[in-house]
């Protein structure tokens, strides 16, 4: 039972916890060796950022149906783009850049689609009593600010980048990037303000 | 919701405690997919095409693609003198705007940090004066119809060429334009060697104009083309 207990509250830190990498090698190695034509390397990148990447855009897109298709496509390119990533630049901002890409293409493209509250429910912090409504109004809140407040406060917030790497993948300045946060949590907090005062205490 | 936490820097051991910071946490977590199944695309590319692809070869066709217009055009075309005021102010007039065709069509599919939207257009204005402040002023009395023609007709292959180049980086504006501009000023190279109206007015109508035409459809154009590669 405390096992149990136990294992509950480490899969609800899921999202927040970067999990150490097997393979100790740096992203970069691992993509140096990739480039070199070393599929292994590929392999290692895969295990160690798929989870988080296919979250980053479920959080994104609003969809884990669509997070599946923007995953496996982000990766593709990966692949195809792999000449084009330098020496010394940062894995993972290049690959949430990429992956953000993906997903503003998709979302382009598919306009006329609702990308809003479509993803179910979860197994993650399955265990706890969970605030369903809360959860619901933060997706819609999420997928109503503008696409680079959104990806902003989702990298941020959601998967832990720093704002340097932010910048580095949106290709902005660290204070464009912390601009554009600040702004998006103001607006999070008017569209949650009806939802904060109907439930608070 | 009570914590006034829910959108600061908390800490894990924060949110384990707590029901709203779970509750943002979980808004759109996810089950655990079948990783694995997502990955089978990319190894099939892999497969594919085991070596990795510098963007320089890219540049490298491009400026290609441009040069070879440019000399075949020259080859074709009639040379005449009467443009500008002075031969070597035609011969700086022209590498500028080679210079412009190079800059642009070949910083168009670098990564970002080295996309050159600012100084080729920069270089467009520079090189749009120096052809207006060389020219001779000299009425051949030519419509600039064939002007124009000559211009579009020259950057409609390396402007081909850099759309179906930017479908492998993403969308962006910037550097579609700035593909634009330097395919544009293929014709320009020609036209300065062949046109002989050297009125401003004709210059900048039929000459300068057709080249920011030219940016403009390449950014019209790359936004209808579906993205192969989504990288910056």
């Amino acid at each position: 039972m405390q096992f149990e207990h136990a294992h509950a509250s480490l899969q609800s830190m899921v999202p927040f916890v970067t999990l150490l990498p097997v393979n100790s090698e740096s992203d970069e190695v691992l993509m140096a060796r990739f480039c070199d034509g070393n599929q292994s390397a590929f392999d290692s990148l895969f295990s160690r950022h798929a989870a988080p990447l296919r979250r980053y855009l479920a959080r994104f897109s609003g969809s884990i149906a669509l997070a599946d298709d923007l995953t496996q496509a982000a990766f593709l390119s990966v692949v195809r783009a792999r000449g084009r990533f330098e020496q010394g630049q940062k894995f993972k901002p290049w690959l949430y850049a990429i992956a953000t890409n993906v997903a503003k293409d998709t979302h382009r493209r598919r306009k006329h689609e609702t990308l809003v509250a479509e993803v179910e429910p979860t197994e993650v912090g399955e265990l706890f009593v969970r605030d369903r409504g809360l959860e619901k109004a933060m997706r819609t809140a999420l997928s109503q600010l503008p696409e680079a407040q959104r990806s902003a406060i989702v990298m941020h917030r959601f998967e832990g980048l720093s704002f340097a790497e932010i910048a580095q993948a949106e290709g902005a300045s660290e204070s464009t990037v912390k601009v554009r946060a600040h702004r998006g949590y103001e607006k999070l907090r008017e569209l949650l303000r009806d939802i904060w005062k109907e439930i608070a205490p | 919701m009570s914590c006034q936490l829910v959108f600061e820097d908390v800490n894990e051991v924060h949110i384990a405690g707590c029901l709203d910071c779970q509750a943002i946490a979980n808004a759109v977590a996810s089950s655990a997919p079948n990783l694995d199944a997502l990955k089978s695309e990319a190894l099939k590319e892999l497969a594919q095409h085991p070596k990795a692809t510098s963007w320089t070869r890219s540049a490298l066709v491009l400026l290609g693609v441009l040069l070879a217009v440019v000399v075949a055009a020259l080859l074709v075309l009639s040379i005449r003198f009467e443009q500008h005021r002075s031969v070597e102010l035609r011969w700086l007039s022209t590498a500028s705007w080679l210079l412009v065709g190079i800059l642009g069509i070949s910083s168009s599919v670098a990564p970002r940090r080295l996309v050159a939207p600012a100084p080729t257009s920069a270089l467009f204005v520079v090189s749009s004066l120096l052809s207006l402040w060389a020219s001779s002023g000299f009425n051949a009395g030519l419509t600039g119809v064939g002007c124009v023609v000559t211009d579009l007709g020259l950057a409609a292959l390396p402007l081909a060429a850099a759309i179906v180049a930017l479908r492998n980086v993403s969308f962006d504006a910037a550097r579609a334009w700035t593909a634009g501009i330097g395919a544009g000023s293929a014709g320009l190279v020609a036209l300065q060697l062949h046109c002989a109206d050297g009125r401003a007015s004709h210059l900048a109508l039929f000459h300068l104009l057709p080249v920011l035409a030219v940016g403009a459809l390449a950014v019209a154009l790359r936004r209808q083309i579906s993205t192969r590669v989504f990288a910056p």
